[in-house]
């Protein structure tokens, strides 16, 4: 016998108190942990896409409202391809490489995803070199520069870091890294999309994007097999960061007025802004955990003390000092605390697990750093919220336990 | 081995001051087996509570074994208690989610003693106390008999020399309030103290002495060499 | 009875012929030409070392109206040394030349002026001016430039003559990078005469004075950046030294951004690499 036990014991004793009480520290640390492991994903891919894409531009339909860099192309509003020669064949400096896109599902073993058409470079970029003998007084661009041997070296893995690639045939399909695995496809093997055959020419790096999950073709493939026409969803533009500062992007508004022109900061911003609201949504949901969590702990600890007044009389009057009622009390707390912490670390991670990659459109992974949060921050408000209660009992008076005082 | 020196009790009630006890002088002597009778409100309970050191009086003081005891803190009287003092309650008082082992085993665990030594002397207590096949029932699998018996055996735990006992066959039948005294005696022949408090004039004729309480006196002092004023 | 081949051979010579003939004044009044395709007036062009200008279109509504006027107009300015031809890229007979300029997906209307060797001299979808279209005729040595870089190709430019200081010296290293295993099939060398006035405007625009007394080389990578200029005795090292440095260069432009022109890689002595 010791304190262990008697907390131990006591705490199965009233089960439905018990449930409630931490029905309800669960409920708040799920909420938090959940909202937290979110918006840390959520905010670590903003600051990937500044990082990897801070040049970046895109060009879209005028009615797509975006939210997210990488689901960009994710729409079903359609803008005509012969904008990229327009881009390709103008005198504007600073443009390095270019990406249309057009996404449309597909379905492969029940499942869904999205087949992604890509523009090989050497479909438009000899066109650049159209643009007369002004070319060559055109300042030297920010990108690699092409020495005319390129092909030799094309890697189509390329394709994640540089957002284009040199050439990819009519027949040839690219595969994200978590779409190859769920379908069991490799370099070499064959697949077919959209009742066509395509040879499967590289297995893409995993890239911790939506792109993981998609399937890349030909876009003038995937034009014809989805019977949409000579159109795009968006056009990703590589432009020089000192270009586009220098006002590239009214350029290209100029050039393309019936179409949307964003750069990846203007993106990043947007979903900085949701972010922010999670944060601040969290910092609520905190509130009214401490709050209101606080408040029903400390209840049930004061009905507890009161429910008990008899029991602790009796170890009161057996010699129980106070230095051993108070932990008696905070125990529990703690329990409870911790207990809540963890299943609420457990819970909210699995939800943000779940439900975050479609609620935030990136992936979430658990953070383990967030246990040790939940734990301390549940414990702190349990341990808080009956700091009191338990007080009360310590001094409660012995008295109570006897007929006649 | 107690002395009780002008003990005053006054209780502060909405309609005034009410004195349990009112200039009460006692002394009993180790191995005494006292009962403490008289009406209800007479002030026997605050006599015994007083003794255990669980109630400080309004004036006067209260020595055990030589100390006053209210010139203590709360917890050394609590370790005062643990070490000296065994309660028994009319209730019982047993902790209702714990076995009966476990609940002979709280004070043991009070004072610091190890587990191997709680449950062997816990075992042994129940058993001596007949109760050596119900050492994992709990209260509400007891008999109120039995549920004293274990209450009896928790008073053992650590050995005490004072033994106080508030209505200990209140809420029994004769038989088993029998059975009880019948304990009472025992624990008197192995040469502990004991004060009892009670309504029932047959466990109180058991007592070596009996002191009878009136509106906060001790009206009366039935002992061989005492009498009170 | 089949033809004799001889005779068939001389009949498809004498109908090119026609054709080429009858573009040639077709051109120069500045008609549409319907009586021959567009790939057949540009083979003519490049034996009369013409000019090619190009007018594609697939609807016929007001902007492709407007822009055809500006087009003939422009070419009517340029005279005898053009011709033109408009193309309707939904049309069968069309479809070599459609082809060949990858033009099937282009904003139209497009007008492209094509140098005599191949060379698109110039490009200017859905609109443009006459003097645009006029701009588009360039030198024969900058003609020779575009056709290597439009078919990815770096060019070496020798810009000397025999009274230019160096000129055996450059030539030679320009001739061994030329002759180097790692660039040979990729790399184009033009030489130029600083004195020729038909030069001068492209020797300009690679800020190099004309009549310059020394030995000058450029060397141009797709679609048309100077990498590098050399000044005086170039040795084929050097050429290698500057190409492979430019090659690996992230951003050879000036100072990028976060990730810049190097998304998601890191940028080392190598080149953008991707991070570790």
């Amino acid at each position: 016998m010791n304190l262990r036990t008697l907390v131990w014991r006591e705490l199965f004793e009233r089960k439905s108190q018990m449930v409630t009480v931490f029905v309800g520290i669960l409920l708040g640390i799920t909420t938090v942990v959940a909202i937290k492991t979110i918006t840390h994903y959520s905010e670590k891919a903003v600051a990937r896409e500044l990082d990897t894409l801070g040049a970046n531009v895109l060009v879209l339909p005028k009615s797509v409202s975006l939210q997210d860099y990488y689901a960009a192309d994710m729409h079903e509003q359609y803008i005509p391809e012969e904008y990229v020669l327009r881009l390709t064949m103008s005198n504007l400096h600073g443009v390095d490489n270019l990406s249309p896109k057009l996404c449309v599902p597909v379905e492969l073993d029940g499942r869904r995803y999205t087949l992604t058409g890509i523009l090989p470079k050497s479909e438009f970029s000899a066109k650049a070199a159209w643009a007369g003998a002004g070319i060559f007084t055109r300042p030297i661009g920010c990108g690699a520069i092409d020495v005319g041997d390129s092909p030799e070296h094309d890697d189509k893995r390329s394709l994640v870091r540089n957002r284009v690639i040199e050439t990819l045939e009519r027949h040839e399909t690219l595969i994200g890294a978590d779409a190859a695995q769920a379908l069991g496809l490799a370099d070499g093997d064959s697949v077919e999309l959209l009742g066509q055959p395509f040879s499967v020419v590289a297995v893409l790096p995993t890239t911790g994007t939506v792109d993981d999950s998609r399937i890349f073709a030909h876009l003038h493939t995937v034009q014809e097999l989805s019977e949409h026409g000579q159109v795009v969803n968006c056009i990703e533009i590589v432009g020089c960061c000192k270009e586009i500062s220098a006002g590239l992007v009214d350029k290209i508004d100029d050039l393309l007025p019936e179409a949307k022109v964003v750069t990846v900061a203007q993106v990043v911003a947007t979903q900085a802004k949701i972010n922010q609201l999670m944060e601040r949504l969290s910092l609520i949901f905190l509130a009214i955990i401490v709050v209101v969590g606080g408040a029903g702990i400390a209840n049930y600890m004061y009905a507890n003390v009161s429910q008990r007044r008899r029991e602790i009389g009796t170890l009161m009057a057996l010699g129980a000092e106070s230095s051993f009622i108070l932990p008696l009390f905070l125990s529990k707390a703690c329990l409870l605390g911790a207990f809540g912490g963890v299943a609420g670390f457990g819970i909210g991670t699995i939800l943000a697990v779940t439900v975050g990659p479609k609620l935030a459109g990136v992936p979430v992974f658990p953070m383990p750093t967030l246990a040790l949060w939940a734990v301390v921050l549940s414990v702190g408000i349990a341990l808080a919220s009956s700091y009191f209660p338990a007080r009360s009992a310590a001094r409660l008076d012995p008295c109570a336990t006897f007929q006649e005082v | 081995m107690l002395q009780l020196e002008n003990v005053t009790k006054s209780y502060r009630h909405r309609r005034g001051q009410v004195t349990a006890l009112d200039g009460a002088d006692l002394t009993i002597d180790s191995g005494e087996f006292i009962s403490l009778v008289g009406p209800s409100g007479s002030g026997k309970s605050t006599l015994l509570v007083m003794l255990g050191g669980m109630l400080s009086p309004t004036s006067g003081h209260v020595l055990l074994d030589g100390q006053s005891i209210y010139d203590l803190g709360a917890n050394e009287r609590a370790r005062l208690r643990k070490a000296k003092i065994g309660f028994v309650f009319q209730t019982f008082n047993l902790i209702p989610y714990l076995t009966a082992q476990e609940n002979v085993q709280v004070p043991m665990c009070l004072n610091g003693v190890g587990a191997e030594e709680q449950t062997e002397r816990a075992v042994a207590l129940l058993e001596r106390m007949g109760l050596g096949d119900r050492l994992d029932h709990k209260p509400t699998e007891l008999s109120v008999g039995q549920q004293q018996r274990v209450a009896l055996a928790r008073t053992l735990a650590n050995d005490p020399a004072l033994i106080l006992a508030d209505e200990p066959t209140g809420n029994l039948d004769p038989e088993t309030a029998e059975q009880i005294i019948r304990f009472f005696e025992q624990f008197h022949a192995e040469g502990r103290t004991i004060v009892m408090v009670t309504h029932d004039p047959r466990a109180a004729a058991r007592a070596k002495r009996t002191l009878r309480l009136a509106n906060g006196h001790i009206v009366h002092d039935e002992s061989p060499s005492r009498v009170v004023a | 009875m089949k033809p004799h081949p001889t005779l068939r051979t001389l009949c498809c010579l004498s109908v090119t012929l026609v054709g080429s003939l009858a573009t040639g004044a077709l051109a120069q009044t500045s008609q549409p030409v319907t009586a021959t395709t567009a790939a057949a007036l540009m083979r003519a062009s490049a034996r009369e070392n013409a000019y090619t200008y190009l007018f594609f279109w697939s609807r016929d509504d007001q902007q492709t109206q407007t822009m055809r006027q500006v087009f003939h107009k422009a070419v009517r300015q340029l005279g005898d040394s053009v011709h033109a031809i408009d193309v309707n890229i939904a049309d069968a007979r069309e479809e070599e030349i459609v082809d060949h300029f990858g033009v099937s997906r282009a904003p139209m209307p497009l007008a492209l002026a094509v140098a005599p060797n191949g060379a698109v001299t110039g490009a200017f979808p859905v609109r443009f001016t006459t003097e645009q279209l006029a701009q588009a005729k360039v030198s024969p040595a900058t003609q020779a430039c575009m056709n290597a870089l439009q078919h990815r190709k770096l060019v070496l430019l020798a810009i000397q003559n025999a009274s230019t200081t160096d000129r055996q010296a450059a030539y030679h290293g320009a001739s061994e990078f030329q002759r180097d295993i790692r660039f040979a099939t990729s790399t184009e060398l033009v030489t130029i005469d600083p004195d020729d006035p038909a030069e001068a405007g492209f020797l300009r625009r690679l800020k190099v004075a004309p009549q310059t007394r020394d030995a000058v080389t450029i060397v141009l990578a797709p679609p048309g950046t100077p990498i590098a200029t050399f000044t005086g005795a170039v040795s084929r090292e050097q050429i290698v030294e500057k190409v492979t440095a430019a090659r690996n260069s992230c951003c050879p432009g000036g100072k990028c951004g976060p990730g810049g022109c190097c998304p998601g890689g890191k940028c080392g002595p190598e080149g953008c690499q991707p991070a570790k």
